[in-house]
């Protein structure tokens, strides 16, 4: 996130909920919301849900899942015609406004009307409420971002908050909810395949001071993302595969197609705290310690860095994973592993990016309750709000306002973006992005499909499932398929008949809740259970061109009811492929 | 009855919860009261989501899946001491290096797990002169 959540309570005079269910998944920063709205902030929720954060909402936009390039190019084209822009912050601070005037010139109001129902009326308001704030704040989650336009839906949110100088103060700003507890920190520590924890892999600077640390030269070519893994196992590339504190699994698109896919590898090790879905089908399992036994630092949604401390001690010689990764690395015989403890490996990322972490010592961080960064010496406050002196991190400084176009068919993307980059002569460099549906409902999936969370579980239930308060109190029956109104009625669908939804990829057997809050057509299903897991369905083939992410908050599918014969068939083939030995059915669920 | 301040470890919000142990056991967890980011407050997973630590399902012994005594793909998997699961996983790290070069191994890092666990484990595959290092932010 540019700013510290808090703002939201403090700060931020309107608050723009896009593609996040802010109250099921995170109730601290719905709670901070709220104090907002208590103190005269006003909230616009955009979402194919209506959420109990849109119920509370001055503005409502049911989306149709996956439209949001077309809206939100419309707000943009009415903040410019109707001349609501900041001038000041888009003459100084930033580049690229004729591009985006043109990209967004297609894009009205009356369009969005004509094309999924939704007011024009209402995105003028929407798009004037945002522009005309003191302090607006974006917010996001997967719901933005899982879609094979997920990048191109973010260049349009930056675009907002650029157009209307909604960067660089309290309140406002483009901020990602982060859904895991330290994905902030995955990513900063270099847990990627294009990025070290220093900068990117191919710049030569970066890789020249790592050396200085390290003693070794690293590789300067980017590695495959998680997503290309199934194949790149397919085609032989990929021979062992070291899973740690993640379930696959579940957590992937496409289950069957992951399953298959890992069965190939010479090797697959899994380092984890329970016996997860992945961990059965591993060669070699590691158990490590968990939370509340180790200690070491997490990186909140606001790039805070924070202690976690150890409270109990871990099971006879079960060791915190940097320990268990230590272990291998120094029987492999590789240098630079022989950390004594957490503080001095946190010591050694301060080294590597100075910038970022340098004023931030365990001590300090334990005394002040945490500090966002950068903050670059012992005498640096952190920095909660990003870009206060208005230069980008980019090297000219300068913010880039990105024309982003849509396209009807997903294969037309790319001739349009050239066809634009050759009308406008858009330097070669400078990013150009466009939208798409990965797939369009049809007579045999006639039903939008998408994914979500419960507020008692959490991701692939791995912890949450482990404590009775959260699993009794979620639903004793477990998962939900939830349906709009419309495809209950039109399919004799009744609350809590069994059903099935299924498409080409995988199906879902559970019980049936008829859910008003979701928009027409519209099926939704957690991924918290291995009974039902909605990423049975999901879409692993098509990828956003420039993160490579699958479009998992959206897919089609059909559904009907079954009798319970039927459902405790396809719960029974379900639990066949998610626990494949006999040995294990027993030991999870 | 000792007292651990620490950070919640579901979402991204980062709530500081305060952790009651006894006799090695958590027995409650309480919002830290003033703190910056959750201000005395905690939602459902966060005041009850810490049982888990203490399930009897805990891994404790690794594994390694075998067929009369030996690593077999067809086998089941078995419990085994900490040093052959390390000895294993690094010996068959490095020959599959050597044999298919480094960007023939993969790993998937942790959301879940600390800064510390992450940098560990991304060192440990540079070293071996790859990126192949990702994880579940794109999840």
């Amino acid at each position: 996130m540019t700013n510290d959540l808090v703002e939201f309570a403090t700060d931020s005079e309107v608050l723009f909920l896009i593609g996040t269910n802010t109250s099921e998944c995170h109730p601290i920063i719905a709670m901070q919301m709220l104090r907002g709205i208590e103190r005269g902030a006003k909230m616009i929720v955009i979402d194919p849900k209506e959420t109990d954060m849109a119920k509370k909402a001055d503005i409502y936009i049911q989306t149709p899942v996956g439209y949001n390039i077309p809206l939100l190019n419309a707000m943009i084209n009415h903040i410019i015609k109707e001349d609501l822009f900041d001038k000041e912050f888009v003459n100084n601070y930033s580049n690229g406004l004729e591009y985006v005037k043109y990209a967004v010139a297609d894009f009205t109001p009356q369009r969005v009307e004509k094309e999924t129902g939704i007011p024009a009326s209402l995105v003028i308001e929407a798009a004037e409420m945002y522009a005309k704030a003191g302090a607006a704040a974006i917010c996001y989650t997967m719901g933005m971002t899982q879609f094979i336009d997920g990048t191109s839906n973010i260049f349009s949110l930056s675009n907002l908050a650029i157009l209307t100088g909604n960067l660089g103060k309290k309140g406002a700003g483009v901020n990602p909810l982060r859904g895991q507890n330290n994905v902030q920190g995955a990513c900063d520590m270099g847990a990627l395949p294009n990025v070290t924890s220093a900068g990117l892999v191919t710049d030569a600077g970066v890789r020249e001071h790592i050396k200085s640390i390290w003693g070794t030269e690293i590789s300067s070519k980017p590695g495959f993302t998680l997503t290309q893994v199934p194949h790149k196992i397919e085609e032989g590339k990929v021979k062992f595969l070291y899973v740690f504190g993640e379930n696959p699994v579940m957590s992937d698109p496409w289950t069957e197609h992951f399953i298959e896919a890992v069965e190939k590898l010479d090797i697959m090790v899994v380092q984890d705290i329970f016996l997860t879905e992945t961990a059965q089908k591993a060669d070699v399992v590691l158990p490590a310690a968990s939370w509340g036994e180790k200690d070491g630092t997490f990186l909140n949604t606001s790039r805070r860095v924070a202690y976690v401390s150890k409270a109990v001690e871990p099971a006879a010689g079960v060791v915190p994973d940097w320990k268990v990764i230590c272990n291998i690395a120094q029987r492999i015989g590789l240098k630079g592993f022989d950390y004594y403890k957490a503080e001095e490996i946190w010591d050694e990322v301060r080294k590597i990016n100075p910038k970022f972490f340098g004023g931030l010592s365990y001590a300090r961080i334990i005394k002040e309750n945490g500090i966002s960064w950068p903050c670059p010496d012992e005498t640096h406050p952190g920095t909660p709000v990003l870009y206060e002196d208005k230069k980008s991190m980019l090297p000219d400084g300068k913010f880039k306002l990105v024309p982003v176009i849509y396209a009807d068919d997903k294969k037309d993307r790319a001739s349009l973006e050239k066809k634009l980059i050759d009308h406008l002569n858009i330097p070669s460099d400078y990013p150009v992005g466009s939208g798409a549906l990965s797939e369009k409902v049809n007579e045999l999936y006639p039903c939008l499909f998408t994914t979500g969370r419960k507020v008692y579980h959490y991701h692939t239930g791995t912890m949450t499932r482990e404590c009775k308060p959260l699993e009794m109190g979620a639903d004793i029956m477990g998962p939900a398929i939830e349906v709009s109104i419309d495809i209950a009625e039109a399919r004799d669908l009744e609350e809590n008949c069994y059903a099935v939804v299924e498409n080409k990829r995988g199906k879902i057997a559970a019980k049936v809740k008829i859910n008003p809050d979701l928009r027409h057509g519209t099926i939704f299903t957690t991924f918290h259970y291995a009974e039902a897991d909605g990423n049975e369905l999901s879409n692993a083939e098509d990828t956003d061109p420039l993160s490579g992410m699958n479009p998992l908050k959206m897919t089609i599918a059909a559904i009907r009811r079954i009798s319970e014969e039927e459902f405790i068939k396809v719960r029974e083939e379900t639990d066949m492929h998610m626990h494949p030995s006999e040995q294990y059915r027993t030991v999870r669920r | 009855m000792e007292k651990f301040q620490t950070t919640c470890p579901y979402c991204g919000t980062g709530c500081n919860i305060d952790l009651l142990v006894k006799n090695n056991k958590i027995v409650k967890a309480e919002p830290t009261k003033g703190h910056h980011v959750n201000d005395g407050e905690l939602c459902l997973k966060g005041l009850y989501g810490w049982e888990y630590v203490h399930s009897p399902r805990r891994l404790t012994k690794p594994l390694i899946r075998k067929k009369d005594g030996q690593f077999s793909k067809e086998g089941e998997l078995v419990e085994v001491d900490f040093d052959e699961a390390y000895d294993f996983v690094a010996s068959k790290m490095k020959t599959t290096v050597e044999k298919h070069g480094s960007d023939s191994i993969m790993g998937f890092s942790s959301a879940r797990c600390t800064n510390e666990d992450n940098y560990a484990f991304q060192k440990l595959f540079r070293m071996q002169g790859t990126n192949n290092i990702d994880h579940c932010a794109r999840l």
